[in-house]
């Protein structure tokens, strides 16, 4: 183990001398912070708020006591978060009573019912939540896993030009075990994996202050919108979930003996999953097999918040036994294959 | 009964240079036996064993801090074998490397010297057959260690400079101290260059770097494969140079080349490969010898082949286009013209044959050339 984090070392020697892990690495910054931008702007923005949420409906009611006129009104967040509205408790008790029946009608009518979803947005930008949504938002965002894709081509490229420039057999010569080497390359992945979630972590961190500091009123308080138990609950669900994707990637690759056709084989069977799972759900039959392909494992795995229906237990060992499948196989191909020289690819 | 102290003088006067794995494995058990009581005969015993492995250890050579016996076989192949589908690339071949040697693998394009050293350096499975390095065919990446290689094509990281890429290797390796990479590139002609990413080096340039990066560790092996490729005259006298270096501090240098030249003025022994199989193996002026013709014209041809062919140290006497061609040592001429004189047939012109290591490698390997 020692000589693999050894080696590993040296491999981000190598790495961190490329332009291409930066790039991938400014990418994945940018879609990360996309979901806490978006978050903000839609949560600032009325007319996005009435269009998508309505957010801002409100039940009024007024009356006139000794000559002052009295008005209650009752908003979406009162009603939600279970507040008094300001004034309610100035009305005689007969106004009261009405007003309170009038508000229950209402609400009963689904006036607020999105409410929780500009409530979602505030918490998109609001620390700590934002940390762990643009963690998750990261690894996939909407029906995109930019994550996984930047992730597969970063490895692809990290082992595919071994064989492209022959250094693979320059490496070997020097008497550095296969499997070590290997596993070195799977180790750096996985730790080049951790840092990124840890600098978009804290990039976030960064954003939701400075969306805090913009407008302090509306954003409330900085670190209200969850638990920071979640957060590393996340990471690690992230970090967990990437695992396949790093081995099919590295399995396509040796396989092929080949960076670009690496690429292309880990990419393709991203889009034809991403096709043939919607028609296998189609079927009655064929319907539960969707639920044991590769990325609809990795989305319910990752989800955020987590779908009521998902099964975390199966998602779990469904990423499990693929990441095995690649792991083991990757290696049988790499110390049995004969290595020859320059693929110039 | 020996006293700690006496232990502890043992390993003092024991040089650590004449220890070899036995002699590691005694200082241990001397070392664990100060840590404990014992009795004076197995005292006597670790005494015993101590000068013994000395004497042994002291009649070896040291070579890299390893000791081996100057002349023992360092690579030895049995029956070697490799098929790519339908292709034999190496057909049995059996082959031995003496230690402290330059060893020549020689053959024209194809001939299987690539794969052979693929194989070696267990880049490449064989089909069947097997072999060894220093005497083990155990756990071949740690007797790699020991080995300094370029293979074909010297392949390095294009983005990194020259000394970037050995700065790597040696890191991965864990071979010699970092001061020794500006020592290295100065060997080879690279310190002007050091700081130049690889991508823009010559052909020549990349060779230098693959010789520095061969070298790294002080190895006590070097498997050079084509190492003169793309070198101008200088570079390539310089390898030529190198190796010589090399083989005279105790090294022993494998050189595969398509180059007869080159091996005929780096090595001391060859084996020549075509097809995949060994044609022939030897030293290279016993090989030279063997091939060796002289051109005659004489008074009377047909009476010079008739005394020539009764020599028994003449190889083969033939007519060839009004000459008498006469396989034999060239250092014989003057006793095949004393020869002919003594039957009154006289020698009128005389062409050496030398630089035959060519024609018998042309001829060997079946060249196209030859047969044109």
């Amino acid at each position: 183990m020692q000589q693999v984090l050894h080696l590993s070392k040296w491999e981000w020697f190598k790495l961190r001398r490329l332009r291409m892990p930066w790039v991938l690495l400014v990418v994945a910054l940018l879609v990360s912070q996309l979901g806490i931008w978006t978050s903000y702007l839609a949560y600032h923005n009325d007319i996005v708020q009435q269009i998508v949420t309505g957010t801002f409906a409100s039940y009024s009611a007024s009356t006139e006591q000794d000559g002052v006129r009295i008005s209650v009104t009752m908003t979406c967040a009162d009603a939600v978060r279970g507040r008094v509205p300001t004034g309610l408790n100035r009305l005689p008790e007969e106004h009261r009573q009405r007003f309170l029946k009038d508000a229950d009608e209402w609400l009963g009518s689904g006036a607020c019912e999105n409410f929780q979803s500009v409530d979602e947005l505030r918490r998109g930008f609001t620390l700590p939540n934002s940390i762990g949504e643009s963690v998750a938002g990261f690894a996939s965002m909407g029906p995109l896993a930019i994550g996984p894709l930047l992730l597969m081509v970063l490895a692809a490229s990290l082992v595919g030009s071994e064989y492209g420039w022959g250094t693979l057999r320059t490496v070997l010569t020097g008497g550095v075990s296969r499997w070590k080497f290997l596993s070195a390359k799977l180790l750096l992945l996985l730790r080049l994996s951790a840092g990124v979630l840890v600098i978009i972590a804290l990039l976030a961190v960064v954003s939701s202050l400075t969306a805090g500091f913009i407008s302090p009123d509306e954003a409330g308080e900085l670190a209200d919108s969850g638990a920071w138990s979640d957060v590393v609950v996340v990471f690690f669900k992230t970090l967990y979930g990437f695992l396949p994707f790093i081995g099919l990637s590295v399995f396509a690759t040796v396989l092929t003996s080949s960076r670009s056709a690496g690429i292309a084989v880990s990419v393709g069977y991203f889009m034809v999953e991403s096709i043939v799972a919607p028609v296998l759900r189609l079927s009655d039959t064929l319907g539960n097999v969707a639920d044991y392909l590769l990325i609809q494992s990795f989305r319910s795995w990752i989800a955020v918040p987590v779908a009521e229906d998902a099964d975390l237990l199966q998602a779990f060992l469904v990423i499990l036994a693929y990441t095995s499948v690649f792991i083991v196989a990757t290696s049988w191909v790499f110390r049995q294959r004969d290595i020859v020289g320059a693929a110039g690819d | 009964m020996l006293s700690e102290r006496v232990y502890r003088a043992l390993l003092v006067a024991y040089p650590r240079e004449f220890r070899g794995d036995y002699g590691e494995l005694m200082v241990q058990f001397v070392r664990d036996r100060m840590r404990c009581d014992g009795g004076g005969v197995r005292g006597l015993a670790i005494w015993m064993h101590l000068v013994l492995d000395l004497v042994t250890s002291a009649l070896k050579v040291r070579v890299g801090g390893y000791a081996m016996s100057r002349g023992e076989p360092v690579i030895e192949t049995e029956a070697l074998t490799k098929i790519y589908g339908s292709i034999l690339a190496v057909d049995k071949l059996s082959m031995s490397v003496p230690q402290g040697h330059a060893f020549g693998l020689l053959g024209p394009n194809g001939s299987g010297k690539t794969t052979t050293m693929g194989m070696l350096l267990g880049l490449v499975r064989p089909t069947s057959g097997s072999f060894s390095l220093f005497g083990s065919s155990e756990d071949i990446e740690q007797s790699l260690r020991r080995i300094g290689a370029i293979i074909e094509f010297p392949a390095f990281y294009p983005y990194l400079t020259g000394r970037e890429n050995l700065q790597y290797f040696q890191g991965i390796f864990g071979r010699g101290a970092p001061e020794d990479i500006d020592r290295l590139l100065a060997r080879v002609g690279l310190a002007d260059r050091a700081d130049y990413r690889f991508s823009t080096y010559s052909l020549g340039m990349k060779q230098r770097l693959g010789l520095a990066f061969a070298l790294l560790g002080d190895p006590e092996v070097l498997l050079l494969d084509e190492p003169t490729n793309g070198m101008d005259p200088n570079g390539m006298a310089q390898v030529r140079h190198l190796v010589r270096e090399l083989c005279a501090d105790g090294r022993t240098v494998l050189v595969a080349s398509h180059l007869l030249s080159e091996v005929e003025q780096m090595c001391d022994s060859v084996v020549i490969m075509a097809k995949g199989t060994l044609i022939a193996q030897g030293a290279v002026t016993d090989i030279l010898r063997s091939g060796d013709q002289l051109r005659l014209r004489t008074t009377d041809d047909e009476k010079a082949v008739a005394v020539l062919s009764a020599l028994d140290w003449v190889e083969d006497v033939a007519l060839d286009q009004g000459a008498v061609v006469v396989s034999a040592p060239s250092d014989r001429a003057a006793e095949i013209a004393t020869a002919l004189g003594r039957s009154e047939v006289y020698v009128v012109e005389t062409h050496s044959g030398r630089g035959a290591l060519e024609r018998y490698f042309l001829e060997v390997t079946g060249d196209e050339r030859e047969s044109e």
